[in-house]
This record gives structure tokens, sequence and C-alpha cells, in this order.
């Protein structure tokens, strides 16, 4: 089995080399060479404020004619997910509301379709609400991944106990932390709708989550999924902003502005490290990707170091 | 107390085992990239199957066509084609079924931009269309506004850079009103003024602040897209087609 993956990746190599295009021409770097080199690669994927956005938008829409559709998002993952080893799916919130999809039948397609995809996790977006908190957890059945947020208060909601602070993903020992924060819900979402949700300070709440998953859970990557925006209107805090302020955020997948990013931007944050903020506009038109190239030492030579040493002291001794 | 080999060697080997631990993975490449889903793309075609039976009901539903459109309708502020249409036509099928005790009809409509969600295109709209034009379930309420009220509402629309709006016209210069007749009458500060709107916007949403405490509040058990759809097919019965344009019921100047 093994066999057949290395040779698929490698005619996979030859056209993409052949292809050339930029998103292909990262897999020169052939994977045996990782391995070799104790390099591991984890691929992220993800989108933001799909809305219900089942099908491509037809063909006389005035700005996105033919764009998008779940049919070819879900063969674009399964051949990424052939191609690489380490995937991680993700959605940074508005899964809902936006075509007659919605309307019919509340979200239920939209969750299916994303369980089937294989999305490791989603935050909660406004448009999340639109149905109100039970029309959320009504739909939630058909979701097969975790609802991450850190900075929405359910516990007088029906959500309690439906959403996790974040989670610790471990592809190939590299260990991945993914934490999300909502946006305000006052002034933005009937009050009716998100009943008793606290909103909390999602700066705070990300410091904590972001510093928890890198100094106590010890990621080796820490994803927030933000559905503040990538830009904010009344000193709001947005993607940018939660950026620069961070200390333990490596790469920022955002949402709710449908910013369309063509590859993520790169600021500083408060210890001068680089964080990545993505977003890919919405309407699931495109699929981000970022490939983490890790360098370490690979488990097998740890092994064999140990038992080098403990011997040879063993003897002295 | 002497210290047996094997509790060195276990200790020796605890200390190896923290320092090995401690160099955790570094990232050494980042490459970043995005990728377009358009009619090259492949399909999963098993996906098809779980998407047709939803569909399937739905078309039958949505794919309707309420009428034809000479242009694109198209969203954008201080003015916009799709923005006029849709506060004239709520504005119109509002009055068409507001029967108040007072019996004066509303003078305006105010929307959001930020609430169309969708463009319509030029040719036929389907009732599917409009359902991504205005996928909320917002109903109408009428809002009567004191003068003071309204002037405000007009100052955060020029502030602001626009909203969809029906039944006045406005000349801002400089973020400030220079000119606001409503129903083709000057404004008077003294006189309230009934607004169309949807709840979300009446309770708050978007900060329309000036919405607060309103004289009079009535609601209407009326969706807001149920409205546009009306006014489509009813235009369609009689024999029109959508020809909508920015007629220049806000200018701004800098």
């Amino acid at each position: 089995m093994e066999e057949l993956n290395l040779n698929s990746r490698r005619s996979f190599l030859k056209k993409s080399l052949i292809g050339g295009t930029g998103i292909l021409a990262f897999s020169a770097i052939p994977n045996e060479v990782l391995a070799k080199t104790d390099l591991v690669k984890i691929t992220i994927l993800h989108t933001n404020d799909v809305h219900s956005h089942i099908e491509p938008f037809p063909d006389n829409d005035p700005k996105f004619a033919g764009l998008g559709g779940v049919v070819r998002r879900a063969a674009l993952i399964k051949k990424i997910r052939s191609e690489e080893k380490n995937v991680l799916l993700l959605d940074a919130g508005d899964i809902f509301q936006g075509t007659p999809y919605f309307n019919l039948y509340g979200g239920e397609l939209e969750f299916k379709l994303m369980s089937m995809m294989g999305y490791d996790a989603t935050t909660i977006g406004n448009h999340d609400f639109d149905n109100g908190i039970d029309g959320l957890v009504k739909q939630l059945h058909h979701a097969n991944f975790p609802f991450i947020n850190c900075n929405y208060d359910f516990s007088d909601t029906a959500m309690n106990g439906k959403t996790i602070p974040h989670k610790v993903f471990i592809k190939d020992g590299i260990k991945i932390g993914v934490f999300g924060v909502g946006i305000e819900l006052d002034g933005l979402v009937d009050k009716k709708m998100y009943g008793n949700t606290i909103y909390l300070n999602p700066a705070e709440k990300a410091a904590q989550a972001a510093h928890h998953l890198k100094h106590e859970e010890k990621c080796d990557l820490v994803i927030c999924l933000s559905h503040l925006g990538y830009t904010s209107k009344g000193g709001k805090i947005n993607d940018v902003d939660l950026a620069k302020q961070s200390k333990n955020i490596d790469l920022i997948i955002g949402a709710h502005t449908h910013t369309f990013l063509d590859t993520p931007l790169e600021y500083e944050n408060s210890d001068q490290k680089k964080v990545l903020v993505a977003q890919v506009g919405w309407a699931g038109i495109k699929l981000g990707r970022i490939d983490f190239v890790f360098e370490r030492k690979t488990k097998k030579k740890a092994s064999e170091g140990y038992s080098i040493k403990i011997s040879k002291k063993s003897i002295a001794i | 107390m002497k210290t047996s080999p094997k509790k060195l060697a276990c200790l020796l080997f605890s200390l190896y085992f923290l320092w090995s631990c401690s160099t955790s993975p570094k990232i050494v490449k980042v490459e970043k990239s995005s990728i377009e889903l358009n009619a090259k793309s492949t399909s999963d075609s098993s996906f098809y199957q779980t998407i047709a039976p939803y569909k399937t009901k739905m078309d039958a539903i949505m794919n309707e066509v309420l009428i034809v459109s000479e242009q694109a309708l198209l969203k954008g502020l201080p003015e916009s084609s799709l923005g006029s249409f849709v506060s004239d036509a709520v504005l119109i099928k509002t009055n068409e079924r507001y029967k108040p005790a007072d019996n004066i009809p509303a003078d305006i409509c105010l929307l959001n931009n930020g609430g169309l969600r969708a463009q319509l295109p030029q040719g036929e709209i389907t009732r599917g269309k409009v359902f991504e034009l205005m996928p909320f379930e917002n109903s109408i309420v009428i809002l009567t506004l004191s003068g003071e009220k309204t002037k405000q509402l007009f100052d955060a629309m020029v502030a602001n850079n626009g909203a969809p709006f029906a039944g006045a016209t406005v000349i801002g210069k400089g973020k400030k009103i220079q000119e606001l007749k409503i129903g083709g009458k000057e404004f008077d500060i003294n006189k309230t003024y009934k607004v169309v709107t949807s709840d979300y916007l009446a309770a708050g949403g978007d900060k329309y602040d000036f919405f607060k405490n309103s004289v009079k509040t009535d609601t209407l058990n009326y969706l807001l897209r149920d409205a546009i759809i009306d006014y489509m097919v009813d235009e369609h019965k009689k024999g029109h087609t959508l020809k909508y344009a920015t007629d220049g019921r806000i200018k701004l100047e800098q």
C-alpha cells in the first residue's frame, strides 16, 4: 500500500511539475525526501462564509458566474488528501444563510455535505444564529465535526455543552491546536435569535486559548478560527488587530468580511513573530491552502539516540 | 545512601528524554495559495446523490420565473439600482397593505446595504434569486418618527455614504445635509414621518440608533422578501419588465 502511495505521489509530482501552477509547485519537495530529512508537511485547507452555497453560481450571475460548488470542492479536497498525508480541513463560520437550501432545510444539507467532505472543525459565525439558537441546535446532529469557540458563553442556552473552546489535532506527531473566536452579536444579530448567549472579549479569550495551546498543550502550530472580520468598524477588533496583539498564534483563518485574499497576509505579533491572516472570500468560490513544513527530530531517530546513550552510560557506571 | 547504577541510568534517561522533548519541531517553510473552483474543476459525482433529493424539491419551488429585468441590478453606495428597486418595491407593497387608524401612509423606506445579500442578473428573475437577495425571515415594520429622529436618520445616511431608501431626495455636502425632501416636499422638523423598515433594523440592527424610541411602531405580518416577490409578480401580470437605474435620489459632494 505504501509503495502504491509513493508511486501515485511520484506520478502526481510529474504532473504537477508539468502543470507548473503556483499551488502545485510546492510539491516539488518530494514527500520521500521529507521523510529522510525529518521534514513533516502539514496541509491546512480552509473555507469561510460558504453561506449555503451548495451549487455553483448560475451562469448569469453578475459577479461570480459559474464559480464555486460543493461537488468541485469535494473533489479537490479528495485529491489533496490523496497526495498529502497530513491534511486538516477547517471552516471559519457563516455556514448558514444565503440560498434557498437554508430557507427550506435549515442547514441540514450544509452540515451533511461538510461531514462527507471530512471537515475537521468549524467555528460559529453570526449567520449561524439566523434560525435562532434552537435552529442551530436542531441541525447539529448532521455534523460530525466539532464547533469550536472560546468567547461565547452558551451556558444559559440550548447550545450549552455543544461547543468546545479548542481542540488539539495530532498529525504525524505534530501537534496542531485550533481555537475559535466569534464576533459581537449585539447590533448584528437580533437578540431573540442569540438569546442568552454571552459575548466575551475575543482578544482576551484568544490570548488565553493560544497560551494554553502553545505552552500547556505544547502545540507546534496554533490556529485561530476567527469570525471577527479582516476589517471592522467602530473600533471593534478584527483579524489584523488580533494578529498584531497576539503572542502564540501562527495562523488566523478569518471570515465575516468576505475578503478575497489570494494568499494569506503576514503580520508581526507583539513578540515580533510572524502571524498569517487568511480568508478566501465567500460562497465556497475558493479553497484556501497553506502547507507548513516542519523540521524536527523524527521519532525513530530520537529513540535510537536514547538506547545508545543509556547503554553507554550504564556500562561506564 | 548509594546511588545504584540502575537509578543513575534512569536519571540520565529522564534528562535525555526531557532534552529531546524540548527540541520542538520548527516551521522551515510555508507555502500559501488559494484555489478557485470553476468550470475547469473536476467534480465528485458521489455528492450529487446526496444533494439530488434536496435540489429536486427546492427547484420545483425556486425556479419559477417572476419577472424579466432589462438590466442587472447591482449593489452599491451611495445609491444603487438594486437598493432603489428594493426600497421602492417595499414602500409600494407596504402601503398597499398598511391600513392604520390615522389613514396616513408610510413616507419613506430605509433598508441597509448589508441586508441585500445578492445582486439580480439581467434577464429572468426566479423566486430563488429573490431568496438569495433577501434570505432573512425579516418582517416589515412601520415606525412613526419625530422630525428630530427623521433628521438623525438622514444625517446618518449622509455621514455613512448612503443607504438603500425610497420616498425622499437628499443632497449632502461634506457629510452634512444640504437639501432634504420627503415625498417631494421640504423636510419639516416639526412633523412626524412614517418610515418602513425591517424588524431587524428597527430593533437596532446595523446600529440604526435613530429608530430607538419611535413615537409609534406598527407591524405588518409581511416578510420583506414577500413584498419584493409580490411586487415582481404584480408588475409581471401588468406586462411590465424591471427597468431600474439609479435616479440621483441621493447626491453626495465632498
